[in-house]
């Protein structure tokens, strides 16, 4: 991480950030032509700090997002996920449906606690249809399992880094403070405008 | 910084993780995205490859041959444009309702597994997609010859585990996939029945393909050795006519990958497992003459001196 370090002062590293900028723009490129050829993304974001941005963002891109833990084997064992996409469908469908009333209260009660149980994990992923095609990771030390299994499947990534980080796991990685909720909301922000920018420049000349 | 050093950047994080699929390349020089509209073409080819071995010109580390840490770098970003308004960021903005998200999310993707549909599509049209797990009486016989890669299974054993209240018996069997066009694959998988086990190997060697260098004659280009735990191999090429002379589960391997002529032998272990693995590895160290001489800068008479 040397090379993205810019000065030490109180024992604190300052990131470079004419590095950072470039970096940041070669990810928004990036993301701008994913977006323009209709791929699909996914953020993960699990530091509490960061999990309503990340929701937000997400929301606001129309992107898939992990908020909350992310289980191993999400994207490597996806069939078991779409097992529990599947099972988390057919209970909205009863509670919409109102079967959940006329069950018994036990069996209700438990099927309402896997339903917010579902909700909480598998809230970002369930307009996912299958694996997603660009993943953008928001602490790498916080989510190594998920930036290890995007690895193992090929997938790019985009990954804010700390100085504490690899650099070189990521395809393209942001060196940034990933403390600071300021710093990530920025990071985010520009990448969603990217997202959004590139899907209308799609439905504009597909 | 130079514009081409941004190629060598992403070359040199991408290339670094040599064991996956080829991700992107972004050739073009980028022009700061942050206050131009105009985008940049990038390639991307999202669907996989036949997997290469990383080259050693592969890895490009030339982007820290001019970087200093301790240069004082001056933030000099260019001004933007005088009619450039920063977009909202994601918390202002209008507030949606959940209808409108539903909605918007339903018009990229389907309703896929939302369990809602605001715009009147089906909302069980996963149903189809999803490719039902083995379930008894289910049609799990279907799926034997997909794509081209014919299955032999070397070896099953029954294996036990000693438990509390007696023996766990599950069955090991080790398959080898390949089509016979220099491509195998060696799988194990575990279960409690012979035919699933057979099937989980096969999914497993489907994940682990190698592609064996072949001359026209259909045979190695040199002699390699390969080992793996105790069991080591040695593979030599032979002339055409000679047919695969080979043990056990070296000729297996050998057969599947569609070498016709070839002598292996097993040095070392004759553990099945440890052999077809070992014989994958000295498949692996092979090299065809054209690289060699392509990476050497040499033509390929000096080879053979």
């Amino acid at each position: 991480m040397a090379p993205y370090i810019s000065a030490k002062r109180k024992g604190i590293h300052i990131t470079n950030l004419t590095r950072t900028a470039r970096f940041l723009s070669e990810a928004c490129d990036l993301v701008f032509d994913a977006a323009s050829r209709r791929k699909q993304f996914l953020i993960v974001g699990t530091k509490n700090k960061a999990a309503d941005s990340v929701a937000r963002a997400a929301i606001r891109a129309r992107c898939h997002y992990v908020n909350k833990k992310w289980l191993g084997g999400i994207l490597t064992n996806w069939s078991t996920t779409e097992t529990r996409l599947q099972k988390f469908r057919d209970l909205r469908m009863e509670q919409k449906t109102g079967r959940l009333n006329r069950l018994p209260k036990g069996d209700a009660a438990r099927l309402k606690r896997q339903l917010t149980h579902l909700q909480t994990y598998l809230g970002g992923i369930k307009y996912m249809t299958g694996l997603p095609d660009i993943v953008i990771i928001v602490d790498q030390q916080e989510e190594y399992t998920a930036l290890r299994e995007c690895m193992t499947l090929g997938i790019p990534t985009i990954c804010l880094i700390d100085t504490n980080c690899d650099p070189d796991l990521a395809d393209i990685s942001i060196p940034t403070n990933d403390d600071a909720i300021a710093s990530i909301r920025l990071i985010l922000n520009k990448l969603v405008f990217a997202i959004c920018e590139g899907r209308s420049s799609y439905i504009r000349n597909p | 910084m130079a514009a081409t050093v941004t190629a060598s950047t992403l070359s040199s994080a991408a290339s670094l993780s040599i064991r996956t699929k080829p991700r992107l390349s972004i050739p073009k020089p980028i022009k700061s995205f942050l206050y131009s509209k105009s985008p940049q073409f990038l390639s991307l080819s999202s669907h996989p490859t036949t997997i290469t071995r990383a080259q050693s010109s592969d890895i490009d580390t030339s982007f820290f041959d001019n970087v200093n840490p301790e240069d004082v770098i001056v933030f000099d970003p260019p001004s933007p444009p005088e009619d450039f308004v920063p977009p909202p960021s994601f918390d202002e903005g209008p507030i949606e309702t959940e209808e409108e998200i539903a909605a918007a999310y339903e018009e990229l993707y389907g309703p896929a597994f939302s369990g809602e549909s605001i715009l009147g599509n089906d909302v069980y049209v996963m149903d189809s997609k999803v490719k039902k797990t083995t379930g008894f009486g289910s049609k799990g016989k279907k799926e034997k010859i997909r794509d081209g890669f014919e299955e032999r299974v070397v070896q099953v054993r029954r294996v036990t585990k000693v438990v509390k209240g007696g023996k766990q018996l599950h069955f090991r069997a080790i398959v080898v996939v390949g089509n016979k066009q220099g491509q195998v694959g060696v799988g194990v998988g575990k279960a409690k029945e012979v035919i699933a086990a057979v099937l989980k190997s096969a999914v497993n060697a489907r994940r682990n393909i190698v592609t064996v260098p072949m001359t026209k004659y259909s045979t190695f280009p040199h002699r390699s050795e390969g080992d793996y735990g105790a069991a080591k191999v040695m593979l030599r090429p032979a002339s055409p006519g000679t047919g695969v002379i080979a043990g056990g589960a070296v000729r297996i391997v050998l057969e599947m990958a569609g070498v016709e002529n070839a002598l292996g032998k097993q040095i070392g272990s004759k553990n099945a497992l440890n052999n077809a693995r070992a014989t994958v590895v000295a498949v692996l160290k092979m090299r065809q003459f054209r690289d060699v001489a392509r990476e050497r800068g040499i033509p390929m008479e000096e080879l053979w001196k």
